[in-house]
């Protein structure tokens, strides 16, 4: 589990384990980084669970941060609400050098949260848990009618598309105006 | 939950785990959901090889999509019936159609999830007299989803305790017909397949079980089939090799019939049946004239011990 600085549990940070003395060559310390959300409260986190998201991994493979200039520097995801990061923290760290296996049942079952949560995973690029959450979206509408997954994933109807469609023209086309006669002015 | 919030990806990823059961209902959510389902399956439908229609005696299509080593069913069309979940309506090519889901009855509930609670595929219900006009409508709505470069069969076939049956031939486009059908003595029989191959397009294989000795009228598009698979019970047959004007012809049966002679010399000296490529006979008793013809047609005997010629018979 991660371990948080402000506000809800916190764990001790992991404590390099002493390596076995007929071991070739000594562990190197696990190093830790560190996340906050929309909700500002920061989670420590693990490199080697980090490593689930290529974003992330991108993020800190060439910084060489000490961990006091890991605890200064969290990464702020402020487009990622706080329960959101805590999940995809939770799930980095349960499958931490792990296989993925092949189901995750763990995911949420509310629509909205489910929502929040595929649109962070993406940003994130977590491949593995994007792909759990898109296989639970797609189930949300198995053995439903047409208009029953309309509601479900809010897929407007034609004329709502028609009609967003002329709307964004008319902008387009104000905009355009706009534009043209503010060009006008400057040239005056 | 919108939809359409996703990055292309996402909703790209999402629909990727949807079965193409599931892909042909949500493509009536809306004409760019449609659009949405047939940029992002773009590959997936390349890798469909063939859609195929397959009906029993009744009549009642069951539509599978093939795709590499591997097939799923789609939709069942069927008779009305009055169902406890109820219908939904969708406008298919322009016809209004009912349509229900199918869910999986369990013995033990525990079983149950969402995942496996509805069999993926939807059950068309026609009422009688619109039967050709919904399946000719769901095959028109395919067409213009999955597009017309892959190849579509129909192919109907008997249950061996429902044998003599008329099989149902809609009119479709771009499809290929097969046929599995027996015939016997029953005159009447007879006379409705007769009408059934004047009324369909020619067919793509007849495979032809006989115990009648009635003869095919020789006008008929039977003879114009692609593939005839016979197998005749008696020595007198109802098909005149004469007359064929397809591909592959296979009969198997209980002797060597005379007129073969004919048959095999016109073929042999390219004087008729130009378009055959391919012929075999497969005799159970041997008749008195079974050397005789077999001279007579240039029959060349094969070592049992060596190894045979193989020939390809490209497939119909």
């Amino acid at each position: 589990m991660s371990s948080t600085e402000q506000g809800t549990s916190s764990a001790a940070p992991a404590e390099p384990t002493t390596a076995p003395e007929s071991a070739a060559a000594p562990e190197v310390p696990e190093s830790f980084y560190y996340v906050h959300g929309k909700d500002k409260v920061v989670h420590k986190v693990s490199a080697g669970a980090l490593q689930h998201s290529a974003l992330i991994h991108g993020m800190i493979s060439n910084l060489g941060y000490t961990e006091e200039q890991a605890k200064a520097n969290p990464f702020p995801f402020e487009n990622i609400d706080g329960d959101i990061l805590q999940m995809v923290v939770d799930w980095c760290n349960q499958h931490k050098g792990k296989p993925t296996p092949p189901e995750d049942t763990n995911l949420p079952k509310q629509k909205e949260k489910l929502f929040d949560l595929v649109l962070a995973v993406n940003y994130l690029e977590i491949k593995e848990l994007l792909t759990y959450c898109c296989k639970q979206v797609a189930m949300m509408v198995k053995g439903k009618s047409p208009e029953e997954i309309r509601e479900i994933w809010m897929i407007p109807t034609d004329a709502e598309d028609e009609a967003a469609e002329k709307e964004a023209k008319k902008r387009a086309g104000k905009e355009a105006a706009g534009e043209t006669a503010a060009a006008a002015g400057d040239a005056k | 939950m919108i939809l359409s919030k996703y990055p292309y990806v996402v909703q790209k990823e999402i629909l990727d785990h949807m079965k193409y059961s599931e892909l042909f209902l949500l493509s009536f959510a809306s004409k760019n959901m449609k659009k949405l389902i047939k940029s992002s399956q773009m590959n997936r439908f390349q890798s469909v090889s063939l859609i195929k229609y397959t009906c029993d005696h009744r009549g009642e299509p069951w539509v599978h999509v093939h795709y590499g080593n591997n097939s799923e069913r789609i939709m069942i069309i069927a008779k009305h019936k009055e169902d406890k979940y109820g219908y939904f309506q969708l406008k298919v090519s322009g016809k209004i159609i009912d349509f229900r889901s199918h869910p999986r009855k369990y013995r033990n509930i525990r079983l149950r999830s969402i995942e496996n609670s509805y069999y993926p595929y939807s059950v068309a219900s026609y009422p009688p007299s619109e039967k050709e006009t919904v399946v000719q409508s769901i095959h028109n709505y395919f067409l213009g989803f999955f597009g017309n470069s892959m190849e579509y069969q129909w192919e109907a076939k008997y249950l061996s305790d429902e044998s003599f049956y008329i099989p149902f031939i809609p009119q479709l486009q771009n499809v290929s017909f097969h046929i599995m059908i027996q015939m016997d003595q029953n005159f009447a029989y007879m006379e409705n397949l007769d009408n059934l191959f004047s009324l369909s397009p020619v067919l793509k294989s007849i495979k032809l079980s006989t115990a009648s000795t009635e003869p095919i009228n020789p006008e008929s598009k039977f003879y114009q089939a692609e593939s005839i698979e016979i197998k005749q019970l008696f020595y007198a047959s109802p098909v005149s090799f004469h007359h064929f004007k397809g591909r592959q012809l296979s009969i198997t049966g209980v002797g060597i019939r005379e007129d073969l002679i004919e048959f095999v010399n016109r073929w042999k000296s390219g004087e008729a049946f130009q378009k055959l490529e391919y012929l075999k006979f497969k005799v159970f008793m041997i008749n008195p004239l079974h050397n005789g013809i077999l001279n007579e047609i240039g029959a060349k005997y094969i070592d049992e011990l060596k190894q045979p010629p193989a020939h390809t018979l490209p497939k119909v």
